[in-house]
């Protein structure tokens, strides 16, 4: 896809995962819009290597989405790819739902039970040595929270990567500067974040997160990178992204829209897309 | 076959990892001969974890998700309550077949303090779906659920003693069934777990100059328990005395009085265990024994009074 194909297909997807929630009355909503072009890119931006029709072909590439609560968009990309049904997200976070409000592998096209948070990046770690060990060549991706940092599991799995040379294991931060009740750097500090990570032993690049431009130009390196060090991509997003009442604010963690704010809020996620397709 | 049982159960892992290359043991920087064998000869399939418990879980899943087989080792407090939530989730969630042995169940460890006392991990290993849990009363029994686990390819969690004890088994004993009987005896009956089980025998011994024969179960697998094959023994005893190092809650005294309830028998039951505090100080095992009531006098007592109650 060209990119303003990807931009559409974001906004779309963004429109989807509101629905979704609003049908349901629960999720979260601001997270899951905060890496909706992070998403894209990975799945429609010719990134990871997967099959809808066979869920576990074996040379497929892992996608962990550590930071599960914001499994909606997750959830979204799927059902569009045909990996399940899309009449499933009807049912999201429904009775007996296949679709839980966190993510887990009775999901087609769902790698690791997720939503405890810190869990993810070693769980890739160890898929990754995994592969090394096995000789193949498929990557695994992390993507996780940056308040999702403060987990000390992270920084053990991190130095567990680096100590190993995992290259085959990229990690992208979801650097929303908010966690569910406040700002990150009010909570525990993570700057300077990407010095962090390359104490921690990682090439750390920074990227716009709503940016596909850029995001492509990382992500598509990664097959190829010669290096030792495994690379984190700290994406600065904005929590919310692409409803401005939602955007960047300690309120709406998985606060939905009611009343007004909903049409208002379909009106935005329309008019932002210039080029959409449904 | 060595006495120890953790010479044993790596002999077995070693067995394994010899010949299958999708096996591996990751350990949290805690030493043991047998491990430096194994990693000595099959360096690719070992890796030093590092003082991280959480990640050495969570990376024993990711590669069995990539299709290995994972043993992990350590002290039991730390590969169990240190990483509950990753055996929970990133393992037993997905029915993914690593293999976690602890070393120092119950007192082994008891002079260096509560930090290093596992007497609540099978409180809550009991608690979790599909982890299988075993606690052998000696070295051949400990090398048997290695294999067992191996095949069975699903989550599990052995505990280990430190100290040497005689051998109870013979290598070609049937552990399938999870329960031994010892001793045959008249509806008396000890049911003991690990190396209480040697405590168990040792009080039996004692009861016959009484004229007192006790039956004597060693119940070596925790969970799947084999509750057919325990509630028979609960309906055919009238007392019925369980033995273990660990606190009341979760182990094998609350497992009984499950079972029993369920059954609706009447069989009298005493539960000998550790109580319920934290222990500070240097807690000895024989210092322990005397002062709960787990000392085979005290266990003789035990089921003396007992007898006189159902009088």
């Amino acid at each position: 896809m060209i990119i303003t194909e990807l931009e559409a297909k974001a906004a779309d997807i963004r429109r989807q995962v509101l629905e979704t929630a609003l049908k349901a009355g629960k999720g979260h909503v601001p997270p899951a819009f905060s890496w909706v072009e992070l998403g894209v890119a990975l799945y429609y931006g010719n990134i990871l290597r997967y099959k809808p029709s066979n869920p576990q072909w074996k040379e497929r590439d892992r996608f962990l989405l550590s930071k599960g609560h914001a499994c909606l968009t997750l959830y979204v990309i799927l059902a569009d790819l045909g990996f399940f049904p899309t009449s499933e997200l009807d049912n999201f976070a429904g009775d007996g739902s296949l679709l839980a409000g966190h993510p887990d592998i009775n999901i087609p096209g769902v790698d690791v039970v997720s939503g405890s948070l810190g869990h993810g990046l070693g769980i890739g770690a160890g898929l990754a040595m995994g592969a090394r060990l096995s000789g193949e060549n498929w990557l695994v991706f992390v993507l996780l929270g940056d308040g999702e940092c403060d987990e000390g599991s992270t920084w053990e799995a991190a130095m567990f990567a680096s100590h190993h040379k995992l290259i085959n294991l990229v990690a992208i931060v979801d650097r929303n500067r908010l966690s569910a009740t406040n700002f990150t750097e009010e909570t525990l500090k993570l700057e300077p974040l990407a010095q962090r990570w390359q104490s921690f032993g990682w090439e750390a690049t920074t990227v716009d997160g709503h940016n596909f431009k850029q995001i492509l130009e990382i992500l598509s390196t990664v097959q190829q990178r010669k290096s030792e060090l495994p690379l984190v991509v700290i994406a600065n997003t904005t929590k919310g992204k692409g409803v401005s009442f939602m955007e960047n604010s300690p309120l709406w963690h998985h606060r939905l829209p009611k009343g007004e704010e909903v049409p208002l809020a379909f009106q935005e996620l329309r008019s932002s897309d210039k080029n959409s397709i449904s | 076959m060595p006495l120890d049982f953790r010479d044993a159960a790596f002999n077995g892992v070693y067995e394994i990892i010899a010949q299958d290359k999708d096996a591996m043991l990751l350990y949290n920087d805690m030493g043991a001969i047998g491990l430096d064998r194994i990693r000595a000869d099959y360096p690719k399939q070992v890796i030093n974890m590092g003082i991280a418990e959480q990640n050495m879980m969570s990376v024993a899943s990711g590669l069995a998700l990539a299709g290995k087989i994972v043993f992990t080792y350590g002290i039991i407090p730390h590969v169990t309550g240190r990483c509950y939530e990753q055996i929970k989730l990133d393992i037993c969630s997905m029915n993914l077949p690593v293999i976690n042995l602890g070393i120092g169940s119950g007192l082994s460890y008891g002079v260096d303090g509560p930090t290093h006392h596992a007497i609540q991990d099978l409180a809550i290993m009991r608690a979790l779906p599909g982890m299988t849990i075993y606690n052998p009363a000696d070295a051949v029994t400990a090398s048997a659920c290695i294999r067992m686990a191996y095949q069975s390819r699903t989550p599990a969690y052995l505990r280990m003693d430190k100290d040497q004890h005689q051998a109870i088994y013979s290598p070609e004993h049937n552990f399938n069934n999870g329960i031994s009987t010892l001793l045959p005896g008249n509806r008396i009956t000890l049911i003991a777990t690990g190396i209480m089980t040697h405590q168990a025998l040792a009080a039996a011994k004692e009861l016959v100059k009484d004229g007192i024969m006790v039956k004597v179960v060693d119940l070596f697998r925790i969970k799947p328990v084999n509750r057919d094959g325990l509630v028979q023994i609960i309906e055919d005893s009238e007392i019925i005395v369980t033995i273990e190092e660990h606190i009341f809650y979760g182990g094998i005294g609350s497992l009984i009085s499950e079972l029993a309830e369920e059954s609706g028998s009447k069989t009298i039951i005493k539960y000998l265990c550790l109580g319920e505090g934290t222990y500070l100080g240097s807690t000895s095992r024989k210092w322990a024994h005397e002062r709960y009531g787990l000392s085979t006098s005290a266990i003789c007592q035990t089921i003396i009074e007992t007898c006189k109650e159902r009088v």
